[in-house]
């Protein structure tokens, strides 16, 4: 019992001892957990330094999804404060368009199924605007493995998505670009090729990619590339730089480049990018402009030319009408002259009469000229005989053949030619060319005038020993106010316009009238080529152009303002055995009328009082009107003055001044 | 409400083996292994017979004990250390060790390597605490190897052999820590007492709250041979100490107790909110075999005190703490834990009735 007692004491001495190591062990373990616990304090100061301060948003969440705990990163992010987001859950402020996937997430993060998700969200700001976030979402677990809460981590990336946006849409632009827009290296290595690329040069982007850019180059234009790509390499742009490149099939295309270097991060020039624009389009309407350009310059001065064509045939008109008026004064004053003997005066009797008929021939012309120009010249058709229109041709022209003591011939066809033509025109043309011919050769010339007939063609030719025309002269002799310069242009008179005026009336036959040259002191020949047409209807009796002296005694009013006009008429047609009455206006011509009873009346247009219109249309009225022939004398010589003067009761249109052989013939055929 | 139940441990160990054992002198002969591994399977396939949810393998191969088994063989041991002396009058002396540093010459996790392989339902293993340990260090000083080194390395096998039987996958591990009446007994100042629930609340700081989780404590008056060696120390001395213990799980020796409303009250002062008590409700040492009707009236005895979310019932203690104890017959041992099991399920009807 007493060892009992021993081995319990020793026991508990023991144990007591050990109490004291264990009260040691308890004393280091209470200050390895004080330690630990200030460590873990200092730690979790850290961490919540670090969670509050840190640059990426962190927020914790229960189960719920709602926030308990978010550091001021996060607040920012969201412009809610802490006490407002904690009111929240993640999937409040979400946006809808990323409710499902976020949803889906968490069921499987809870399913245990991922240990974390990550997402490129987008959450709503407090102020309603979009907030693009990376964020990584970790399911926190208790040591033994119970769901406890998430942390998740929001990186704001909507800076980044902004760019990505952006880029995503630059590419799209320059993919959908119509102009080629590439990218090479410094090498001239092709490293990008866009549709536009594609569509302009015809190459796929996989074919072309890593080849060289001088495929696209010209042999000619090789040497534009090494210095294109040496200026880029200086960090030079270039634009608008027009040249010609390559396609794919061989053809060249112009083109517009616009060539810029292209920069790495760190500012080194690593490659180019190239847009080149098809300016194919452009370059030729460029040149289609020019040209109208070049074509309304020629206009100009076309009408400049012709203006100053203009001037001059208004400076020759004026010399032409005044040439006349010089001889028939010095005539008329012979001729009144008390000491005049008779040949002096029918000397001057006979100049006046050339004189005045060279002036009518003249307005004839003009007049002809304004009606070709206008296109209201009427040819009196009809089946022609080309003997008779040479022949009164030459009949024209006769005195000025002769008077240069040219030396002239006529050959034509031995059987007679009958054609469609108005042979008083045809004759006008001829005479013309032969007036034209003798005018300009020198004295004692030759003038042929020949006619064949070949294929249902009438050639008529006038050639002629005289000046000749230069070459660059040979289609504008035919031009309006036209007269080749020479020394003898002015020396010969004329207006310019006879031969405008014969062209056109070949012309208007269906003809051609044109021009051959050697050159100055060559001479000329014009040549009139004819279709030889017929007509169903009879060739007409041709009227003779003599004045004949007419048999027939006429009761004849003559009215006008311009006395001289009226009294020297009146004397003529009294030379004739004609009873005239001569009055000077249109009253005094109604009253004629009636006192006379006149069998054919010579009205002037142009009167007092009464115009010569008005007063046809009055006689017309009256029971004296029926009978009588009315006859218009006027200045005015256009259709639609004949055609007016028509329309008023008039019977003839006659334009001044007054051929005394053509109202001879009239007063007599009346 | 569901009250769970599980063992202490220990069962009788077949005769032929405890011969075997005796006849050859140890523990570890290979002739042996046989007669281990029959013993093994034949509790394992018993203990499930008896509908028990949580069995042990009735620690067939603890030798020689429940208390030394870790350092049995310990070349730094001697077999002259203290007596642990029982009610029935016989004495069982620990090793005392010798020299340092101080090891386990085995972990309790081995045990469950074996049974595993034949259990179709939960393990639990029963593991001896520090405190019990350290009373291997003598009252002289070991040269070299100071009290409080030894007390740390006590400590780190002792975290290690329960690290070890969870990761195995031990349903539960329970700490056997019968010296706390033991201690009050030898120190009426509770000063020893206090040591030992600091020994080992250190030890338990040292594992996390979800090891904690599946961590318990059994205290009982140290059975052996159908005596005790602290049966005579109150419950009241030892209780407050006890549920300072920071563990969630306790199994206390209940139905041998003379007045068990009284302890009842005790552990329903005493208990904190996260801690279940198992109470014991079939007595080894008794040899009666108890009625599954008595168990039930114990369970809801124990139900009118403890809440019954933190309610279990349990055995009393292991029914052959020493491998040589032939007491109480494998088959009682089986009829009583029949009885516990069938005891508790008709306290859950009646307390579900009610």
């Amino acid at each position: 019992m007493a060892s009992e007692e021993a081995e319990e004491k020793k026991l508990r001495r023991t144990a007591l001892k050990n109490a004291e190591s264990i009260l040691a062990a308890r004393q280091r373990a209470d200050r390895e957990l004080t330690t630990a616990k200030e460590a873990l304090e200092r730690k979790t100061e850290e961490l919540r330094a670090t969670f509050n301060q840190a640059a990426i948003g962190i927020a914790i969440a229960d189960l719920n999804n709602q926030f308990l705990q978010a550091n001021q990163k996060l607040l920012d992010i969201l412009g809610y404060s802490l006490e407002e987001l904690c009111k929240l859950t993640f999937i409040d402020i979400t946006h809808p368009g990323d409710f499902e996937v976020t949803r889906e997430q968490v069921r499987l993060l809870l399913a245990g199924k991922i240990p974390h998700y990550v997402l490129e969200k987008r959450y709503v700001r407090k102020d309603g605007s979009i907030v693009w976030s990376r964020t990584t979402v970790t399911l926190v677990r208790t040591a033994n493995g119970q769901a406890e809460h998430y942390i998740g981590f929001i990186e704001d990336i909507t800076e980044r998505k902004v760019a990505a946006e952006l880029r995503s849409r630059l590419a799209a632009v320059v993919e959908s670009s119509n102009d080629s827009i590439i990218s090479k290296t410094l090498e001239g290595v092709i490293t990008t090729w866009n549709q536009g690329a594609e569509r302009m040069f015809g190459y796929a982007a996989e074919e072309i990619i890593g080849k060289p850019v001088t495929v696209l180059i010209p042999s000619n234009h090789f040497n534009e590339e090494p210095a294109i790509l040496e200026r880029i390499r200086r960090g030079e742009r270039i634009e608008h730089y027009e040249t010609v490149r390559k396609r794919k099939d061989g053809t060249l295309i112009d083109v517009s480049l616009t060539v810029s270097p292209i920069k790495s991060f760190d500012g080194t020039i690593v490659g180019a990018s190239k847009i080149a624009r098809d300016i194919t389009e452009r370059k030729r309407s460029d040149a289609a402009l020019y040209a109208e350009i070049a074509n309304r310059e020629r206009a100009e001065e076309a009408l400049r030319e012709t203006d100053r064509r203009k001037d001059e045939f208004l400076a020759t008109l004026a010399h032409e009408l005044r040439n006349p008026l010089a001889p028939i004064r010095q005539a008329a004053l012979i001729s009144k002259a008390p000491g005049a003997t008779e040949a002096q005066k029918r000397w001057s009797h006979d100049v006046i009469s050339r004189q005045v008929h060279h002036m009518a021939l003249l307005l004839d012309d003009l007049l002809d000229i304004s009606r070709i120009t206008r296109g209201t010249l009427e040819l009196r058709t009809e089946m022609t005989e080309l003997a008779e229109v040479i022949d009164a041709a030459v009949e024209t022209a006769r005195p000025a053949i002769d008077a240069k003591r040219h030396v002239f011939s006529v050959e034509i066809p031995q059987e007679p030619v009958h054609f469609a033509a108005d042979p008083l025109r045809l004759a006008q043309v001829l005479s013309n060319l032969l007036t034209n011919a003798a005018k300009y050769t020198d004295p004692e010339g030759t003038i042929q005038l020949r006619a064949s007939c070949l294929n249902g063609m009438l050639t008529i030719s006038v050639k002629d020993s005289g000046i000749g025309i230069p070459a660059d002269s040979l289609t504008s002799v035919f031009a309006m106010f036209s007269q080749v310069q020479s020394s003898q242009d002015r020396s010969e008179g004329g207006l310019g316009i006879g031969l405008a005026l014969a062209r056109g009336l070949v012309e208007l036959h269906g003809g051609i009238l044109d021009v051959k040259s050697a050159g100055i002191g060559h001479g000329s020949e014009f040549s009139v080529r004819l279709p030889l047409r017929t007509l169903n209807t009879p060739r007409k009796k041709e009227t003779s152009r003599a004045i004949t002296t007419s048999p027939t005694k006429r009761r004849v009013l003559i009215a006008d303002d311009n006395r001289d006009a009226a009294e020297s008429l009146a004397m003529l047609l009294r030379m004739d055995g004609h009873e005239v009455t001569v009055v000077h206006d249109g009253q005094e011509a109604l009253t004629a009328f009636h006192d006379v009873q006149p069998e054919v009346a010579l009205l002037d247009i142009g009167m007092p009082e009464l115009n010569g219109y008005e007063v046809a249309r009055r006689v017309r009225q009256g029971s004296l009107g029926r009978a009588v022939t009315l006859i218009a004398v006027t200045g005015w010589g256009q259709d639609s003055d004949k055609a007016r003067a028509l329309a008023a009761g008039f019977n003839h249109h006659f334009t001044k001044p007054v051929e005394p052989e053509r109202l001879s013939e009239l007063l007599r055929t009346v | 409400m569901k009250i769970p139940t599980e063992p202490i441990g220990s069962i009788p160990r077949p005769l032929a083996l405890i011969e075997a054992v005796e006849a050859l002198g140890n523990d570890s002969d290979p002739s042996l292994d046989r007669l281990y591994e029959d013993a093994i399977r034949d509790t394992i396939r018993q203990f499930e017979a008896t509908g028990s949810p949580v069995i042990t393998d009735g620690e067939q191969r603890k030798y020689h004990n429940f208390w030394t088994y870790s350092v049995e063989g310990l070349p730094n041991t001697a077999p002259d250390g203290f007596k642990i002396p029982f009610a029935a009058g016989h004495v069982r002396r620990m090793p005392r060790l010798t020299g340092g540093p101080f090891h386990y010459q085995r972990y309790a996790d081995q045990y469950l390597d074996r049974a595993l392989r034949y259990a179709h339902v939960p393990l639990k293993q029963a593991v001896i605490s520090p405190s019990a340990l350290s009373l291997l260090y003598p009252e002289e000083a070991i040269p070299d190897y100071p009290r409080d080194l030894f007390i740390e390395d006590l400590l780190r096998e002792h975290v290690t052999e329960v690290r070890r039987c969870l990761a195995k996958g031990a349903h539960k591990v329970q700490i056997d820590f019968t010296e706390g009446r033991l201690a009050v007994k030898i120190d009426p100042t509770g000063r020893l007492l206090a040591s030992f629930i600091d020994l080992n609340n250190l030890a338990l700081g040292r594992f996390t709250p979800a090891e904690r989780e599946r961590i318990g404590v059994h205290t009982c008056p140290g059975g052996d041979r159908d005596s005790t060696h602290s049966a005579d120390v109150q419950y009241a001395e030892l209780l407050p100490s006890l549920f300072e213990l920071n563990v969630h799980h306790f199994y206390i020796a209940l139905a041998g107790e003379p007045d068990r409303r009284a302890v009842l009250e005790i552990i329903r002062d005493c208990l904190k909110p996260h801690q279940r008590v198992f109470v014991g409700v079939v007595a080894p040492i008794d040899p009666r075999i108890e009625t599954p009707e008595e168990v039930r009236d114990r369970a809801l005895e124990a139900a009118e005190y403890i809440p019954l979310g933190q309610l279990g019932t349990t055995d009393d203690c292991g029914f052959s703490p020493f491998c040589d104890d032939t007491s109480t017959s494998r088959e009682s041992a089986f009829a009583k834990i029949r009885a516990r099991v069938l005891g508790t399920s008709l306290a859950e009807r009646a307390l579900e009735s009610s």
